[in-house]
């Protein structure tokens, strides 16, 4: 689903966030992408929702090498993609049905089916009956849940986060985390940027380091 | 049960889009009215400005328009009148008529002979006397024409330039003194409604140029307002149409209203001056009455200007949306 073949980026002020990047992510897997602050983990997200493009190498998703995916193309690429933020990006003069349901709009569904789709959602993060609610009346891991929520709405195929548990406790994180093993379970490819040594520590899933922009995979049986 | 073929998953698939795309029209629609009413104080010094840029190239218009009702229309068919010199002889004025008369661009000629003119001015009591000192006739023979030019559609430039070419035609022959355009006046009056129609276009156009500004201005204002959610719709995969779509909505609406504004007061102040103007016209024995905005003149206005709104806040969302980009 997801391929990096030799993905190197280097921004214009002459920095290399990434150095010949390889890695593959199928369908229903999960990686989690560790790293320092720096390491290159964000740049990595954002050539895969294409708001950066790669100086070197060949994105592939689904086949389509993204990074030179036409202008006007990107918005519908963005439509098979899930992106949780770790500042949950809520439009806080708007309801939490309304957030949501967001993703659904721009695609065009009808309102009946954003109506099901919506509350189906809010049901699978554990916030049924939350749909009249304004973010900012919620808990912070109520909040990342509606991120959540929106992030999965329209089912895509790929679901991004980056740093989703950065400001939860551990308790909430983990909560959150295994919501994302259930998106991974029903076939998405998930991958999730973090520098939470514990939650790496907890999850059985495999771990990509970045470091200096250069990427290895972890092998947690060494 | 039988799957569905792909003609008919694909007819499905257009249809829903088709539905969820004319949807977000009437959301977006809806969006934008709400939000014009949450600021409803911006909203309406706005809509006031876009009045009063639209209320007053319009007022020109009707004044300019009162003007024309006020003219008679040109002659038709034109008239001419040809003096002769008085010392052309009768063989020769006798030649000139004939002249006159096979000329394609004359119907017909009437012709008075110095000596009849002579005689209608005696039977007016008041130059009786003097006439009878003259030593001798002083007026010419006089024809008067009566041409086969009329303009076409209304379009008088084209007619004076006609008889403006026959004029100097006729006035270039040796027996005729003087040629005098009858409806020279009217051709007068009627070019310098035609030159203030013309500078009515270009007032309209400066003004309608402020209309743009403050639209675009307005709806610039309330991009930066949003731009928060305008990262998220795009985050989500919102396209550039869809994130512009309730701001040309806005604009559209603001110049609708501003429009509104502008016929209410085009509408009370034809009243107010119709009352005096009523007054002014039986004095000279008229009828004549102000006559206001049309309904046709009315939809036109109202469509332009939602039209003009919509194409200001276009420009201001083009221009202002590739600057917002997912950080």
């Amino acid at each position: 689903m997801i391929r990096f073949d030799a993905v190197s980026k280097r921004y214009s002020g002459g920095s290399e966030a990434l150095s010949a990047v390889n890695f593959e992510l199928g369908g229903g897997e999960m990686a989690l992408l560790t790293g320092h602050s720096g390491a290159g983990k964000s740049t990595l997200l954002k050539l895969l929702m294409v708001m950066e493009r790669p100086s070197h190498g060949a994105l592939l998703v689904n086949g389509h090498n993204i990074g030179r995916l036409p202008s006007r193309q990107i918005p519908y690429y963005r439509r098979q993609l899930g992106v949780v933020f770790q500042d949950h990006r809520l439009l806080t003069d708007r309801t939490v049905f309304d957030n949501v349901a967001l993703p659904l709009l721009v695609s065009g569904v009808r309102s009946s089916e954003v109506t099901k789709r919506v509350r189906a959602a809010l049901a699978a993060v554990g916030l049924a009956g939350c749909e009249g609610k304004r973010p900012l009346t919620l808990s912070g891991g109520e909040q990342q849940r509606v991120g959540i929520a929106r992030a999965v709405v329209h089912k895509p195929r790929i679901l991004l986060a980056d740093e989703p548990t950065g400001n939860l406790d551990p308790e909430l994180s983990a909560e959150i985390m295994q919501l994302f093993r259930r998106f991974q379970q029903s076939g998405v490819a998930v991958l999730v940027a973090t520098h939470d040594v514990e939650l790496t520590a907890q999850l059985d899933c495999r771990i990509l380091h970045l470091d200096h922009g250069r990427l290895s995979e972890v092998n947690r049986h060494e | 049960m039988s799957r569905p073929t792909a003609a008919p998953r694909r007819h499905q698939a257009r249809s829903n889009r088709l539905r969820g795309y004319f949807g977000h029209h009437l959301a977006s629609l809806r969006q934008s009215l709400r939000r014009l009413w949450s600021d409803r104080l911006q909203s309406a010094l706005t809509a006031t400005v876009v009045a009063i840029a639209i209320a007053v190239p319009a007022a020109l218009y009707l004044t300019v328009e009162n003007v024309a009702l006020l003219a008679p229309p040109l002659q038709q068919p034109a008239r001419l009148s040809v003096y002769a010199k008085t010392a052309a002889s009768e063989t020769q004025l006798q030649q000139l008529q004939q002249q006159l008369q096979a000329h394609p661009q004359v119907q017909t000629v009437s012709y008075t002979s110095a000596a009849q003119g002579l005689a209608q001015l005696a039977q007016s009591a008041s130059f009786a006397a003097a006439l009878d000192g003259l030593p001798s006739n002083p007026l010419p023979a006089l024809f008067e024409l009566s041409l086969a030019l009329e303009s076409v559609d209304g379009d008088s430039t084209a007619l004076a330039e006609r008889l403006e070419h026959l004029r100097a035609e006729l006035q270039a022959l040796p027996v005729v003194a003087e040629v005098e355009l009858d409806t020279l006046w009217l051709q007068r009056l009627h070019a310098m409604l035609r030159l203030a129609r013309q500078l009515l276009a270009a007032a309209a156009a400066l003004l309608l140029l402020g209309v743009v500004v403050v639209i675009g201005n307005s709806v610039k204002m309330a991009i930066e307002q949003r731009r928060e959610e305008i990262v998220v719709i795009k985050w989500v995969g919102g396209t550039d149409a869809y994130v512009r779509r309730p701001f040309l909505y806005a604009g559209a609406l603001y110049g609708v209203c501003g429009a509104l504004l502008a016929l209410l007061a085009l509408l009370s102040m034809t009243a107010v001056v119709n009352v005096s103007a009523s007054e002014l016209a039986t004095l000279y024995q008229s009828q004549f009455q102000l006559r206001g905005p049309q309904w046709m003149e009315s939809l036109l206005l109202l469509l332009a200007s939602a039209a003009l709104g919509a194409l200001s806040a276009y420009f201001a969302v083009s221009r202002q949306l590739h600057a917002i980009t997912p950080e």
